[in-house]
Parts: C-alpha cells; sequence; structure tokens
C-alpha cells in the first residue's frame, strides 16, 4: 500500500482541528470587536446628524407638524407652536444615559420631535459643560 | 444642549456643552460643538 493512502493518524487530525479551530475563534472574536465598535461610530455619527437636525431646525425656525386630527382631543394640541412661538430646538437626554429626545421649545411647553435610544452596551458618557 | 432661535443666527444656550462623549467599554468617540456652533466628530479613544 502507497504511503499517502494510508489516511491521517489520529494526532494529525487533532492538530488540523484545533489550527482551524484556533484561527476561527480569533476570526470570531475580531469581527465581534469590530462590530461593536463599528456600533459605537454609528450611534455617535447619528448623534451628530441629530444634532446638527437640531441647529438646522431652529436655524431655519422650523415650524414642527402639528398632532394629526385625531389627536385633536387633547388640550394644545394642532396649536402648540403656533400659540406659542417657536424659540429653538432641544437635544434633550434628561437624565438618562442612553437614550435623547429632539425637542420643539415653543415655552412653556416642548414638542418631541423625535426619540433616539442607542443600541446596547452604548451610553453616553460624558460632555463638557460651556 | 439647546439651540436657540435669534435672528441673525443661531446660537447655544448657557446650559450647551462643548462636547458629548458616546462610547462603550471598548471605544468612545466625542463629538466636538464649537463656541460658533461646529459640531465635528473627534478621534476615536480606546
Amino acid at each position: 500500500m502507497k504511503a499517502w493512502a494510508r489516511g491521517f493518524t489520529l494526532i494529525e487530525l487533532l492538530i488540523s482541528f484545533s489550527v482551524v479551530a484556533l484561527i476561527a475563534g480569533l476570526g470570531f472574536a475580531s469581527f465581534n470587536q469590530f462590530n461593536r465598535r463599528q456600533q459605537v461610530v454609528n450611534a455617535a455619527q447619528a448623534l451628530l446628524t441629530d444634532l446638527r437636525l437640531a441647529q438646522s431646525k431652529a436655524q431655519n425656525m422650523e415650524i414642527p407638524p402639528g398632532p394629526t386630527s385625531t389627536d385633536c382631543s387633547k388640550p394644545l394640541c394642532a396649536t402648540l407652536c403656533q400659540t406659542n412661538p417657536l424659540v429653538g430646538y432641544q437635544l434633550d437626554f434628561a437624565g438618562s444615559l442612553t437614550t435623547y429626545s429632539l425637542k420643539a421649545l415653543c415655552p412653556p411647553l416642548s414638542l418631541v420631535v423625535k426619540t433616539v435610544t442607542f443600541p446596547s452596551g452604548i451610553q453616553k458618557s460624558g460632555g463638557l459643560p460651556r | 444642549m439647546t439651540f436657540k432661535s435669534l435672528r441673525g443666527g443661531v446660537t447655544f444656550a448657557p446650559e450647551g456643552v462643548t462636547n458629548v462623549v458616546v462610547g462603550s467599554t471598548i471605544l468612545t468617540k466625542t463629538i466636538n460643538i464649537s463656541a460658533g456652533g461646529e459640531i465635528s466628530l473627534g478621534d476615536d479613544q480606546p
């Protein structure tokens, strides 16, 4: 019988599988870390976009859309920013580290335009007062 | 962070911040806000 026809020994197979498992494990760990880093980058990018959105809406004095007619049983509904002048927009974390709201400010009221929650494991970790 | 609409431009309210830091245990990103209202994404910090 020729030497190559003998197949592989158990030791050879075990070593091969170990090397493959090691490479797969390293690859998975690396991918996982890349994925988590990318989530942070995306969250920061989304926050940046919303900050610019707030700035732009304030700059353009953009009146937020009123509630739909089905909401008109509520007090102050469609007239929110018509009767109370718009003074600006605010990105408000309201004490939360993971959720913020974009609000139109029509003192003494505010209207939430959108609310965003960071993906799991990501949070606001600081900010210096001006 | 409040962007107030004023005649002739937009400014930050006094309670505004100079930056916001967002991150997890492996990475943080800083968003810088200049006094002039310029908003930019900072470098990665492990």
